[in-house]
Order: structure tokens, then sequence, then C-alpha cells
């Protein structure tokens, strides 16, 4: 299968910088989102932009690291990464608000051996779930996206929403228990 | 510590995050060129200080020597105008006058390779840029590249093994630094065009160097190199006329698999001229193992100078520039603004505001901004490269001082080189054009007619 679009990858390793700002072009937007629902809309316009260009030069000097097409993948999770430190930094003066449908998290896990397989375990069940439910919950744990957001994007009615996305973490509780996990 | 399950959510790195429905309804209300110049400032400093910290011992025993010949030398100075100006009309386009050519002074030159011959062929500027060209060649004539190896480019090992300690510059097979009189790197210097003669025994390159010091007068330039790359086409898989269609994708992985070429490393995109062509292209690197260094010293002719005020260019001066100085040159026009100390203090600017944001000048509409000359040939008007900018301490009469670059781009070639990052041999940066101000008839900026005869 020829990959034509995987070259920005490859010029990305190369340090070309024309494909680098092609990728800014294209994920800054992304990534602006990201940063915010990850702090919860708490950063200001100026911050959100400081942020997302430490995003990007973190991606330069670590070009040689991304995969080729796994870079959306690869620039979310520096996305989110980076805007975790910055929630770090001002959870002294910060309030999140919090005023939105937040499902019980209340399942976790302890073990660190654990903690190392449950991402590949993870990836093995969302793969069995149907859509529009898999969306649902990778927009609530991946893009940090409020249930109203979820909601509004994919044009399904908020209780809908709410519904499904409970129904999906019971499923893949259900399914980790399954797989031997104590949660 | 426990791990919930948005934390196992966070490691998910592979294509399960590309949602059916790609949507985001959020905008968030960013800035792209802003953050683009944050990162590229960003990167941009830390890679000068590294370069600085890299060569500092090389480059010192380099200006020692320097300043041994300078005294031997000072008095030998040669001008050699028509094959200076000849080395430089292979990579800018345009008429050019006899604006600052000059050939190089005390050159030091050393190879581990008793075969390889480097030439500075001349150097030319204004108080912003400064340009140089050199010639490699074999003392015995033979080509520098094998056969069929037609196309340099700056060669870059592969950086997937790169340490915490090693940039990117170590990488690179040719690197040009530039030092001031005191042997500090004010700057930085880059290969901005190449070219390889037919027959592949004489590669020329085109080094350029900004000033933000408005100083260039007996700075020396440096170049390190070990090896240069050159590119073989050994077939056109698939062509297209326009940009936007679509390549034969099963007739290219057909052939590849054919060839057994691998697409990521073996194939790219390259542009010939008038048609875009997806092509098997062989890479190779060639040793070219010289340090060279020489001084800089450009005098500059038949500049134009002429000050301007926001009554005359309302659309390009401010109303807070309290004084503006239009220099015309060969590489473009330079602006020297100068603002109350007042108004600067009063915008409360970051550093970042203060490195994008112009106090003394509108921004430059490029579409709506051109140089004409008497012959009837336009050219765009593109803020690049150089310029500066700060707080000018000089007593009570302290102000704020910013300069801003204008260069020279042909109507045909300024998209294209603005856009393009394929073509074969091509410079990252835009391809830079050179006048004879002399022919200067009118220059529009903002559609203000800031200079006419």
């Amino acid at each position: 299968m020829i990959k034509l679009k995987d070259k920005l990858v490859h010029k990305l390793k190369k340090h070309d910088e024309k494909a680098f700002e092609k990728i800014m072009d294209q994920y800054s937007n992304l990534v602006s989102v990201i940063i915010n629902n990850v702090t919860k809309g708490n950063l200001t316009k100026e911050d959100i932009e400081e942020t997302v260009a430490d995003v990007f030069v973190t991606l330069w000097k670590n070009a040689d690291k991304v995969q080729e097409g796994k870079l959306k993948g690869y620039i979310c999770t520096i996305a989110r990464t980076r805007a975790l430190n910055k929630v770090a930094t001002y959870s002294s003066k910060t309030v999140f608000n919090i005023d939105d449908y937040d499902p019980e998290d209340n399942f976790s896990i302890e073990d660190e051996t654990e903690k190392k397989d449950i991402s590949r375990e993870l990836r093995e069940i969302i793969n069995i779930i149907g859509q529009p439910d898999k969306d649902i919950i990778i927009r609530y744990y991946y893009y940090s996206q409020t249930v109203s957001q979820i909601a509004n994007d994919m044009g399904i009615k908020l209780e809908t929403t709410k519904s499904k996305l409970k129904r999906t973490r019971e499923k893949i509780k259900t399914n980790l228990i399954e797989r031997g996990y104590s949660l | 510590m426990k791990t919930t399950l948005k934390e196992a959510f966070y490691r998910i790195d592979d294509d399960l995050i590309n949602l059916k429905n790609d949507n985001f309804s959020e905008k968030i209300d960013i800035d792209i060129s802003k953050i683009k110049a944050d990162v590229f400032s960003q990167l941009d400093t830390e890679s000068k200080k590294k370069i600085s910290g890299k060569k500092t011992t090389k480059k010192l025993t380099i200006m020692l020597i320097a300043a041994v010949l300078f005294v031997v030398m000072a008095a030998g100075t040669i001008y050699a105008f028509d094959s200076i100006q000849q080395a430089f009309k292979e990579f800018f386009g345009g008429n050019m006058n006899s604006a600052g050519f000059y050939n190089g002074r005390d050159v030091t030159f050393t190879s581990p390779d008793p075969n390889l011959n480097v030439q500075v062929l001349g150097v030319t500027g204004d108080e912003q840029r400064v340009y140089a060209v050199l010639e490699v060649t074999h003392k015995d004539g033979t080509a520098i590249t094998e056969e069929g190896y037609n196309e340099p480019y700056w060669w870059t090992d592969d950086f997937s093994n790169m340490t915490e300690n090693e940039t990117v510059w170590d990488y690179y097979g040719c690197t040009a630094s530039y030092t001031d009189k005191n042997d500090n790197t004010v700057n930085y210097a880059s290969i901005v065009d190449y070219s390889l003669s037919e027959d592949r025994k004489s590669l020329k390159l085109l080094f350029m160097i900004l000033s933000k010091e408005n100083d260039l007068q007996d700075t020396t330039l440096s170049v390190v190199s070990e090896s240069f790359g050159a590119r073989k086409i050994c077939e056109v898989l698939d062509e297209k006329v326009n940009k936007d269609d679509e390549y034969d994708i099963d007739k290219i992985e057909k052939r590849q698999n054919e060839l057994g070429i691998d697409n990521n490393n073996q194939c790219s995109q390259i542009y010939n001229g008038d048609k875009y062509q997806f092509c098997y292209i062989d890479h190779k690197k060639f040793e070219l193992p010289f340090e060279i260094s020489f001084k800089l010293n450009i005098s500059n002719e038949n500049n134009i100078t002429k000050p301007l005020t926001s009554s005359e260019a309302p659309n390009f001066i401010t109303s807070n520039a309290k004084e503006v100085e239009m220099e015309i040159t060969s590489f473009g026009i330079n602006f020297y603004g100068k603002c109350d100390l007042e108004v600067y203090e009063n915008c409360h600017w970051t550093p970042f505001e203060k490195s994008t944001n112009d106090l003394c000048y509108e921004h430059i509409d490029v579409h709506n901004s051109k140089l004409i000359m008497n012959n009837g040939t336009e050219y765009y008007l593109y803020h690049y490269p150089g310029g500066n900018e700060g707080v000018v301490e000089d007593g009570k009469n302290s102000y704020y001082e910013e300069n801003i670059v204008l260069t020279l781009l042909t109507p045909t070639s300024a998209p294209r080189e603005l856009e393009l990052s394929d073509t074969p041999a091509q410079p990252s940066e835009p391809k830079i054009h050179l006048i004879d101000t002399r022919e200067i008839k009118t220059i529009i900026i903002n559609g203000d007619v800031v200079y006419g005869k």
C-alpha cells in the first residue's frame, strides 16, 4: 500500500521546515482543542498559543521518534502532556470548572505490571466496540471533550450520549475483569 | 498510585484515535502564524546557541590564523568584477550593478583530501545580509559526483540515532557559521542554494549571512564540510501537470513492487519546471572534507536612501513612526524606523510580541506591493529575511528602533518558490533577485508610492 501522506513524517524526520510548517498548519487547531479540553477551558488564548508552540517545538526535537502513520497520535500525546504540565503550573491558583456530566471513574489499577499491559488490552477492547460508542469514549477519555461537546459534535442527544458513555465504560470494565484485572 | 481509566487512555497513541467522524465543533481562537513564528524563534535561538558552543575552539583557531593573515594581506584586495558578478548570476535573477562585489579576503583553507580545491568566488551584500559563493573542484579535474548523480543537495545523516547531547547540526554534511570581530557568533550563516555543473566537475555553494548588528565589515565566514549529497533520478513513476491533480497510485504501486523499492525512502516528488513527477530516486553521499574561512568586507555603491513619513505612505508607515529612513539596495529595501520610547513602553509587549509586532510599519500586503523597473519588470516585495528591533540607549534621547527588510521576488517565481518544497535542489529559502538600483522606476508598498522617478 503506497503511503504518499507519510511523506510528511518522512520529511519531518529529515527536519524539513516546509513539511514542519504544513504539520503546524494542519494540526494547530486540533492541538489547541486538546489543550483547551484537558485544561477545562482555564487557559487564556495566549497560554493556549504558547502551549501549542511548545507542542510543536517538542515535536521538532523528537521528530526521529515519530512513526510513519502515527503522527497525529504522537502530536496528541505531546499536546496532552504539555497541557497537563500547564495545569500543574497553574494548579495552585486555578479552580477547575467541572460542571458537565462526569461519569464516575471509580475503577483503577494499582499494580505496576498491570499498568503496562492495560493500554494493549484497552486497545483490543476498544476495537470490538461499535460506533458511535467507540468515538464517544475516545472523545471523552482521549480528547477530553465534555459530554455536551461530544453530543454537539456527533449530533446525538445529550442524554443518549451520557447513557452510551456509561454503558461503554461498563463494557470496558467487564472486559478488563474478564481479562484478569482486579478493578 | 492508582492508574485510572483516563490515564490508560492517554497511552493509546495509534490509529485508534482517528475518529470516524473527525469533527470538532470547538474552535479555539488561535493565531497560527504567531504560533509558527514562536516555534521557529525558539528553535532558531536554540540552534544558534548550540552552533555557537560546538565550534568555538575550531573557530578561534581559524580566527587567529585569519588575524595573522589579515596583517600580511590587508593591502591585497583583488577585485575581479566580471567573474564575481558571473558567480552570483548563476544564483540571482535580474541585472546587477557593482554593489559590494568582493572576492573575499584572508582566506584560510585546509583539507585532508589533497585533491580537493575550494575557492571563494565572490562576496556581496548590503547592511542587512551578505552572500558568498564557493566553488568546490578536484585538482585533477575529475568529477565531484558519480555519473548520473546530477542534482546536489544538502546532505544530512539519519537523525534517528541522535543523542541528547547532539543537535541536528551535528548531522549536516556541510555547515557554515559567522563570527564577528570579537569571535562571537552573532548570527547564523546558511547554505541557501547550490549548483553542480553539467560535467559534475564544479559544485558551487551559495551562503547567506543575516546581520542583526548592521556591521558586517571584517567579520568572518567559516564553512566546515564533511560531505555533500547528490541524487540520481532513476525513473519517473508518474507525473501530473497541476499540483492538485492526483497521481495514479495503482500504477506507482505496481511499478514500485516490480522494482522492489520502498516508497518512503526511495521515492519522492520533484518539480521539473513544468510538471510534477513522482520519481524513484537514489541518494548518495560524496565526501568533501574541508574547512575554509574568510573575511567579509562589503562596500555598497548606488544605494538610494530617502526619508519616509506616514503622510507620504499612510498605508505602510504608521503614525507612531517618528522617523523612517528607506534604503534601497540591489538586494531589496531596508527600512530603519524610530519611535518614541514612551509609545513602545505603553505597548507593554512581551518578548514574543516585540519580535512579531511592528510599531512603525503596517503589515506588508505582498500582493499590493511592488518594485517596478524601467524596463517594466515587476518584483514582489517580501518581508524576509533579516531586520531587528530594540531600544537604543542614547542618553535622554533613547528611542525604539525597528528595522525591516524587504526582499525581491519575481511575480512568476514568488508563489511557486514560497509554496514548493519538492523541487530538485530547491533551497528552503525563496529565490532572491538582485537588481540595478539605477534602473528602478517605482516602488509601491501597500498601495502607497514610496519611491518614483
